[in-house]
């Protein structure tokens, strides 16, 4: 035990003693000031108290006290107090003024002890009795914390939300249910708060977090707002964790993302409120240089005075559409570029309200193939012509030297100049059949190419089939019966009217039925009409049969092709243009129809025609 | 009397193959290479038939029917065209142009004469029919 207390008790004492001289500067400051305020002796003695420990607004009541105390001699109150750190106290306080021999003011001494648990039970109490209730029953997790920031109350969604039982977060600071990062700065906003309490928002467009007991974070958001009460005003925060919301955001910013086009939202302003990466790319605008900027900046000069009011009437009526139809519409970079675009609108509801979504798509490239496309088109066209100009004057100068070589072959066999003995009008057929030859090459040729260039002249009319193929039959019975060949028609004995060219027709079955005269060796050539009705649909079928060698199924395909010829061995020169086939399936497929061949080697083969009714 | 034909044709070989038919078959030919010359010759010759091109340098067949279909005395004249265009249409250009009849190229020897005469009124027929 000392034996002088005198200085003992002031350095001991577990409140907080302090000497304060009439103008309000400390003098004396003792270990549990140090500890309980947390400035040292050195950093307190010579300033003043009020600046040091006392919140703004307990200024004034302060010096009222302290007339209060040059009165009484002792008051004893409590008050709010204000640590090194910002951290606020509750203090129930003794303020003593010390007097001279001469009555007049020596110092006061304020002896100050910590009350704020002691505090924070009676508010916890206080509310406990008076909203608990009430407060049970709302969604939102409630944090109700006095002026201190100790925490008063928690409903049971705030202990699930934030993982602690009630009785973990009773008296604790509220920074407790923070991450740490943002304890110090959340001290000076309650504060702050405390000094002009209103129902708000807190930190509107800020991420704010909780933590749980099991340190893992969440994103919340939180209201606050101001209770009244006879203990002073307490501070009560709604806290709403939005996970799951902040997911279902990240979802759609996701989306946005992956979409192809560049996608920009715009509020009702026709501010931009969510832009994508492309958008970024495309425009050459960073995001936050565009973020809150009027989407008419990416909008051409001339084409933005409109545009408000368009914008305008789209909010009027919002569906999906795309904008302008039918209008060329420009973008517009950073660079003051302009390219051409496609944009589709479409509205977005929102809990904040419509939102209008547009996905912007560059179409230069586009515009340019486009552009490519129709300079390509006129130049095919152009190849076309100087195609069919190319025919015309190759058929022209092609057949004007032939026009002599079987005239004059013609005159000769024909013995106008005078008699021939047999070798020189054997030679002259030969001459005469390869002339002839030549013709049906060149005219053959320009068949197939007047097929390809759609320039095939057919004449639509009613026609007799029968009385065409009774015309090729009699043109071609003779080469038959030359060969030996038993030549045989099968015609239904009406009429058979059928709406087609008749020159194509007529070459068709000439072609089909030359080649089966020219293949066949033994046998017999027949030719059948017959009308089928399949599907409701009227067939005319013109079959070409003949016995000759057939034709192996392997080979069947490539018959069709030009210059295709499928050599017999049996028959290794036979004359043909080789285009005979391929200009007859061309023909039946200019007439609606087609050919279709059905043979066996060995066993002849029978090429049919089948032409629609119309 | 047999006809008196005009041929205007710029192909030598042609122009000799038709008028050796012609010539054959017992009528009289007049033969030019050119659509000038050729109306020079219908002015002075007064023929009954004329065969013509329609391909030709400094003056072509259609010039020719046109000159020819413009002139009173020649309107009713059978003009024949002979010619080396086969394409679509060819044919139909022709017969609107004013000519009577379009055949084209090569001919056939053997029927060319038959063809030009069924033009021709009977009493301008050869007589004398080498065939």
């Amino acid at each position: 035990m000392p034996t002088d207390y005198t200085n003992e008790l002031w350095e001991q004492s577990p409140d907080a003693l302090v000497a304060v001289s009439a103008d309000g500067i400390v003098r004396h400051w003792n270990p549990a000031a140090t500890s309980i305020f947390g400035y040292t002796r050195e950093e307190a003695v010579g300033r003043s108290m009020t600046t040091l420990i006392v919140p703004g607004d307990g200024v004034k009541d302060e010096t009222r006290i302290c007339a209060d105390a040059l009165r009484d001699r002792l008051v004893t109150y409590e008050s709010v107090r204000r640590r090194k750190d910002g951290a606020l106290l509750h203090m129930s306080v003794s303020t003593k003024a010390v007097l001279m021999a001469d009555g007049t003011l020596d110092y006061f001494l304020t002896s100050q002890k910590d009350v704020t648990h002691l505090k924070v039970l009676r508010d916890a109490k206080l509310i406990e009795a008076r909203f608990r209730d009430l407060l049970e029953s709302t969604p939102d997790a409630i944090v109700i914390v006095n002026v201190t920031g100790r925490i008063v109350l928690v409903n049971s969604q705030a202990e699930k939300v934030f993982g602690y039982l009630r009785g973990d977060l009773l008296a604790q600071p509220v920074e407790i249910l923070l991450p740490n990062r943002f304890r110090a700065a959340h001290l000076g906003h309650r504060v702050g708060f405390f000094a002009q309490p209103r129902t708000r928002t807190m930190g509107a467009g800020l991420e704010l977090f909780g933590l749980r007991k099991d340190g893992r974070e969440f994103p919340v958001e939180i209201s606050l707002s101001p209770l009244e009460t006879e203990e002073g005003t307490l501070v009560m925060s709604a806290i709403r964790d939005i996970t799951d919301r902040k997911k279902a955001d990240q979802k759609f910013k996701d989306l946005l993302e992956s979409a192809p086009d560049a996608m920009v939202i715009v509020n009702h302003d026709g501010e931009m409120v969510l832009i994508n990466s492309q958008a970024v790319k495309l425009f050459g605008w960073s995001r936050e240089e565009l973020m809150g900027q009027r989407i008419e900046i990416l909008v051409p000069e001339r084409y933005r005075g409109n545009h408000p009011a368009n914008r305008g009437s789209f909010f009027a009526q919002p569906r999906a559409r795309a904008m302008g139809a039918g209008l060329e519409l420009y973008g517009l970079r950073k660079d003051g570029t302009e390219f051409p675009v496609e944009i589709s609108l479409s509205p977005l509801e929102t809990e904040e309200g419509l939102f209008v979504s547009s996905a912007i798509r560059d179409v230069t490239e586009r515009k340019r193939f486009e552009q490519a496309l129709r300079d390509k088109n006129i130049e095919l066209e152009n190849a076309a012509l100087v195609k069919d100009r190319f025919f015309a004057s190759m058929s022209h100068e092609l057949r004007t030297p032939l026009n002599a070589i079987i005239g004059f072959t013609g005159t000769l066999l024909m013995k106008l100049p005078g008699p021939l003995n047999t070798e020189q009008d054997r030679q002259l057929r030969v001459v005469q059949t390869g002339a002839k030859h030549l013709l049906s090459l060149i005219n053959d040729l320009l068949d197939l190419a007047k097929i390809g260039a759609n320039k095939l002249d057919l004449r639509l009319e009613s026609i007799d089939c029968k009385e065409v193929i009774e015309e090729v039959s009699a043109a071609l019975l003779p080469e038959a019966h030359r060969k030996g060949l038993t030549f045989s028609t099968d015609l239904p004995k009406q009429v058979v009217r059928l709406r087609t060219d008749r020159r194509a027709l007529s070459q068709i079955i000439i072609n089909l039925t030359g080649n089966a005269i020219k293949f066949t060796q033994h046998g017999c050539v027949h030719l059948r009409l017959q009308q089928t009705l399949t599907a409701g649909h009227g067939t005319i079928a013109i079959g070409i049969q003949d016995t000759g060698p057939g034709i192996p199924i392997q080979d069947q395909a490539r018959l069709f092709e030009a210059f295709s010829r499928v050599e017999a061995a049996s028959q290794p020169q036979l004359e043909g243009t080789g285009l005979g086939l391929h200009l007859s399936r061309k023909l039946a497929e200019a007439l609606g129809g087609r050919i279709v061949l059905s043979s066996e080697p060995g066993k002849g083969s029978t090429f049919t025609l089948e032409l629609p009714e119309t | 009397m047999a006809a008196l034909i005009l041929i205007i044709e710029d192909d030598a070989a042609s122009r000799d193959l038709v008028k050796y038919l012609l010539e054959t078959a017992g009528y009289g030919a007049l033969a030019v290479a050119d659509g000038g010359n050729g109306l020079r010759m219908a002015l002075e010759n007064d023929p009954d038939l004329v065969i013509c091109d329609l391909q030709m340098p400094v003056m072509d067949g259609y010039e020719v029917v046109a000159r020819l279909r413009g002139n009173p005395t020649w309107r009713r004249v059978p003009v024949i065209a002979v010619t080396a265009f086969s394409m679509a249409g060819d044919r139909g250009k022709a017969l609107a142009a004013g000519f009577n009849e379009h055949l084209t190229k090569p001919i056939t020897p053997e029927t060319f004469v038959g063809q030009i005469e069924a033009f021709l009124p009977a009493s301008l027929l050869a007589t004398q029919r080498v065939r």
